[in-house]
């Protein structure tokens, strides 16, 4: 066994054992342990047991072993980075909602008619709106309906 | 954002009616301040506060959403670091008052007084809209403008950040609105703050993507 086989396979063991540490703590959903298992395992095996996949190489077409291991490698990446980029889109989108909810809602508070402890008076032409408090919930609903139709 | 020391003189400049709007409503939306902004505005304007810094896209959006429920027929959108002179509200908004236009840009002029890299910066991204979009703005990227409330209902943008302002006119150019711009004067406090190179390079990203979008 050689050193970078060693690394390989001891890296691999280190992120089963955290996958399984994450799946236990419920920070991963079923099909998402059984998907990154099967990952660090298939990574540990190729290491360790190189001979046997060699047969799947030429029906592939692919020259070498580790050609195949790099591709699958560049492709699952490739996956997850996308998968990564829209959830943070999403959360990005959520956030900036929330923020926005609570700003509208907190501002709608202190206004005249809604007195705070403690709040300060305001000026009246900024009180007088023609149409009164804002609706913070038709702005919610608003951007909750724009991001469905995205 | 953490204008604490100049929105109060901001404010205070702003006419009480301007042209043909004999009433004027101040909205402050303070971007995730560290400073007092929120407790300095509050005695002057409605101030909206986000509990985090989402960016300018963002403040915009947030405030013209609450201008626009508070039943406003005009808007003008200007920062808060003194930069913009509130007497240019008037030109600003008379074209719309008037009926000459639906939106309106201020329009900043490449002189010295604009430190240099924001001039190339101005001068390039409104330079390459223009040849994008087939348009012929002086300066795409000046943050003082003011639009109808018909307006905005078309222009609601979903850049949070720099790109906002770009945004506006892609979406004023696709809808047809009529945008004439405003010649002023600027007022360059700090230097260190604002857009940097690295927003340069994203509104352009931006830009070539939403030009994208339109040819498909």
């Amino acid at each position: 066994m050689t050193a970078i086989q060693v690394v390989v396979v001891a890296a691999a063991c280190l992120m089963l054992y955290g996958t399984y540490v994450a799946f236990r703590r419920s920070e991963l959903r079923g099909a998402e342990f059984a998907v990154w298992t099967a990952v660090w395992l298939l990574l540990g095996l190729v290491t360790l047991f190189p001979d046997r996949f060699r047969a799947i190489v030429g029906p592939l077409r692919m020259a070498r072993l580790l050609d195949l291991v790099v591709i699958s490698g560049m492709i699952l990446l490739g996956v997850f980075v996308f998968h990564l980029n829209r959830q943070l889109r999403r959360q990005d989108k959520r956030l900036e909602l929330l923020v926005r909810r609570l700003a509208v809602a907190e501002s709608a508070d202190q206004r005249p008619g809604h007195p705070q402890p403690g709040a300060e008076e305001q000026v009246d032409d900024v009180a007088g709106d023609p149409a009164g408090a804002p609706g913070g919930e038709d702005l919610a609903l608003r951007e909750a309906r724009s991001q469905e139709s995205q | 954002m953490n204008e604490g020391s100049r929105v109060a003189a901001v404010l205070d400049a702003i006419p009480r009616s301007i042209g043909a709007c004999a009433r004027v409503s101040l909205i402050v939306v303070d971007d995730g301040s560290a400073d007092d902004t929120a407790t300095v505005a509050a005695n002057r304007a409605r101030v909206v506060s986000h509990v985090i810094n989402l960016g300018k896209g963002a403040a915009l959006t947030t405030g013209c959403e609450v201008a626009h429920d508070a039943g406003a027929d005009l808007i003008a959108v200007m920062d808060a670091d003194g930069q913009h002179r509130p007497e240019d509200l008037p030109a600003l908004v008379e074209p719309l008052s008037s009926g000459r236009a639906d939106l309106t840009v201020a329009c900043r002029s490449l002189s010295r007084e604009m430190p240099w890299a924001m001039r190339i910066g101005n001068w390039g991204l409104s330079e390459a809209f223009n040849v994008l979009f087939g348009a012929r703005f002086q300066d795409t990227q000046c943050g003082l403008r003011a639009f109808t409330r018909d307006a905005y209902e078309v222009l609601r943008w979903r850049s949070t950040g720099y790109s906002v302002e770009t945004e506006m006119l892609v979406h004023a150019a696709r809808r047809g609105l009529r945008v004439v711009e405003v010649p002023i004067t600027t007022i360059y406090h700090d230097r260190y703050k604002g857009t940097t190179v690295f927003d340069g390079v994203h509104i352009l990203g931006d830009m070539l993507r939403w030009r994208l979008q339109q040819v498909g």
